[in-house]
């Protein structure tokens, strides 16, 4: 069990920072005969965040034990998985439809439970939005027609 | 030299009398208004998300919408600090204190309506400040060359990493994140590809829009997914309330609204800092200089005062280095960047000289914003209580789809839409270990302007690092810079992280 967030968090940020500066280093530059390379910047902010990274670890080690922070329950879990899959599918199915059955399936997983809510909400807010975007902005959204 | 001539003011007033300009103004103040007033999404997230909106648009009407969204949104984050003790914005939770107690007390409409007030007298007190000073500050601006800039980013850049969270560390390590960002896509120098992956979509590096609506918009829904899903608006009965009964308090309280409009277009100006500074540097001032009688956190007028006046004193503050330096002045004015870059416009030094016509259309813009937004909060205020209570359920969402189709807007593809979630999602993690979004945003805005004038600071001087140090302006900022932290760490950290 690790005894301080700080120690997993700032681990991570040190193997980020390694991995961008190795990656830096490995850029295919074009040797300028003043000034510095491409790989010279990328390189100095991921060398300084793996220091910082080790830092911040160091000084978990040496905090008061502490938990590790809340990061999801079964409501941010299923929001989150709501979100990726349908920002993953946003182009692939007519707005209308996915903006309806996005506010249909979220406000249930959020706890809505009336059903004239549930039937009248997502589907006057995804007209709406749908309107304002495709007619009233000129913005092109996905549609299957 | 004069930057700004009569032709300038012409086209602006002329850009924004029109009934275009006008109407769109005003919705600008009312989505900003709803986006601040609703809870779990602030201002910022406000901005992210109408800015693709304004992608179709020319400069005019685009600024107009997102200048009045900016002034909206800052005001309207008071409403839930006052109604249910929930700030919509860190720049509102100063205003919680005595608001709340306020509420509380049945002066609930009274609260609302000075914190409308306030807002717009410091909102246009700051514009004031921001025509007289910000011509002057670009003519000088126009002499720096890249070691000053390269100072002025770093103080910028150091200056959010300290006020933006609990950490100076985990602030500065946020910012080396979005600095790694800006550094994605082709190298304008020497035009080689860096940490592109193959994809076309990166060549032009992270683009800013869709990034920030993932660190602000989707970051801020997945948060409140976890918190309550009611909001109790209960209060107790409240005293009957006309808006002349407000005329002896600013009487009485003028020189504090002066002052703190002062603080607010200060702190403002100062790069990369923000409302929420302003707001509690105001209030401690408030406090500093009480007097015998006065009832600080508990319900006293004058806390509602110093908040909300310098929270809004911050739009035109903030808009000056903008303009002039091409740093922002807070995470809200990083969105204007990324607005005006779609619209071929480079904020800098010379935008000034170069757009001056479009400079007093921005000064003009805002000056109009707070008007509107004091006459249409005024007349609204009893209806935005009821945004308050809009449910979480429908509220995450509709903000998620208008996320996912703001990003649509930018190229019209899946890539910008799938990486508002990716940023989203990992902005999320970061925000519960306790790393702010703040410097991940000024780091990517500020990575190139530091990388650019690093290079050209140290051709132009053979290569010589110390020239930072031995240019007296740049070692005046960089110590400036230092002094700043200092100051910021000393008056306490976990301004926008209070966790």
């Amino acid at each position: 069990m690790i005894r301080h967030p700080d120690i997993l968090s700032g681990t991570v940020l040190a193997v980020a920072g390694a991995a961008v500066l190795s990656a830096s280093l490995q850029i295919d530059v074009v040797q300028l005969d003043r000034g510095l390379d491409a790989a010279f910047f990328p390189a100095l902010c991921g060398g300084v965040l793996a220091a910082i990274g080790a830092v911040i670890a160091i000084k978990g080690l040496f905090a008061a034990r502490t938990r590790l922070p809340f990061v999801a329950d079964g409501r941010v879990a299923a929001v989150a998985g709501l979100f990726l899959l349908y920002f993953f599918t946003f182009t692939l199915v007519d707005f209308r439809v996915g903006a309806w059955a996005m506010l249909l399936v979220s406000m249930l997983a959020l706890g809505a439970r009336g059903v004239k809510e549930l039937v009248i909400v997502p589907v006057a807010v995804a007209a709406c939005i749908y309107l304002l975007f495709r007619y009233g902005l000129q913005i092109s959204v996905p549609e299957w027609i | 030299m004069d930057l700004i001539s009569g032709a300038d003011f012409w086209w602006a007033i002329e850009q924004l009398g029109s009934p275009m300009g006008l109407l769109l103004l005003a919705l600008g103040v009312i989505a900003g208004m709803i986006f601040g007033a609703a809870p779990g999404v602030t201002a910022t997230a406000g901005l992210a998300v109408i800015a693709p909106a304004t992608f179709s648009m020319e400069f005019a009407p685009s600024m107009a919408l997102l200048l009045g969204a900016y002034t909206g949104g800052y005001f309207a984050g008071s409403i839930p600090a006052i109604l249910i003790n929930t700030p919509g914005t860190p720049a509102n939770a100063a205003t919680a204190i005595d608001g709340y107690k306020m509420a509380r007390n049945g002066h609930a409409d009274q609260a609302v309506s000075m914190a409308v007030i306030c807002s717009a007298i410091g909102g246009l007190i700051s514009v004031v400040i921001l025509a007289t000073l910000a011509p002057n500050l670009a003519k000088v601006a126009l002499k720096f060359t890249s070691v000053e800039y390269f100072s002025l980013a770093i103080l910028g850049l150091v200056a959010v990493a300290a006020v933006s969270g609990a950490s100076l560390w985990k602030g500065v390590a946020a910012a080396l994140i979005g600095m790694i960002l800006s550094t994605v896509g082709i190298d304008e120098v020497s035009a080689t590809q860096r940490f592109t992956f193959d994809f076309v979509e990166l060549l032009g590096g992270v683009p800013l829009i869709p990034a920030l609506i993932g660190m602000f918009g989707i970051t801020e829904l997945l948060t409140k997914a976890h918190e309550s899903r009611h909001v109790s608006t209960a209060l107790p009965e409240q005293k009957p309330f006309v808006l002349r009964d407000l005329v002896p308090v600013y009487m009485r309280n003028k020189w504090i609204t002066v002052k703190s409009a002062l603080i607010g277009t200060v702190v403002g100006i100062l790069p990369g800092i923000g409302p929420a500074i302003a707001s509690w540097v105001s209030y401690g001032e408030a406090v500093r200089a009480s007097k015998p009688g006065d009832r600080f956190g508990e319900g006293d007028e004058k806390g509602v005062i110093a908040a909300e006046t310098a929270n809004n004193a911050v739009t035109g503050g903030a808009t000056v280095p903008l303009l002039t330096i091409g740093i922002p002045g807070d995470p809200v004015t990083a969105v204007l960047i990324g607005a005006l870059l779609f619209q071929g416009i480079d904020p800098g030094p010379f935008f000034i000289r170069d757009n001056g016509e479009k400079f007093v259309f921005i000064f003009l813009a805002l000056g109009l914003a707070n008007v509107m937004m004091l006459f249409l909060g005024l007349g609204s205020r009893r209806l935005l209580r009821y945004i308050v209570r809009i449910p979480t359920y429908t509220l995450i969402p509709v903000v998620a789809i208008l996320s996912a189709a703001g990003g649509y807007a930018v190229n019209a593809t899946a890539f910008e839409v799938n990486m508002i979630i990716v940023i989203g999602i990992f902005g999320y993690l970061m925000l519960r270990f306790g790393y702010p979004m703040a410097p991940v945003v000024i780091g990517i805005v500020l990575g190139p302007i530091i990388e650019e004038n690093l290079r050209n600071g140290l051709v132009a001087n053979d290569m010589d690092p110390f020239v930072f140090f031995t240019r007296p302006i740049s070692l005046g900022v960089l110590i400036a810079a230092v002094i700043l932290v200092t100051f910021l760490l000393r008056r306490g950290r976990g301004i926008e992280n209070p966790s």
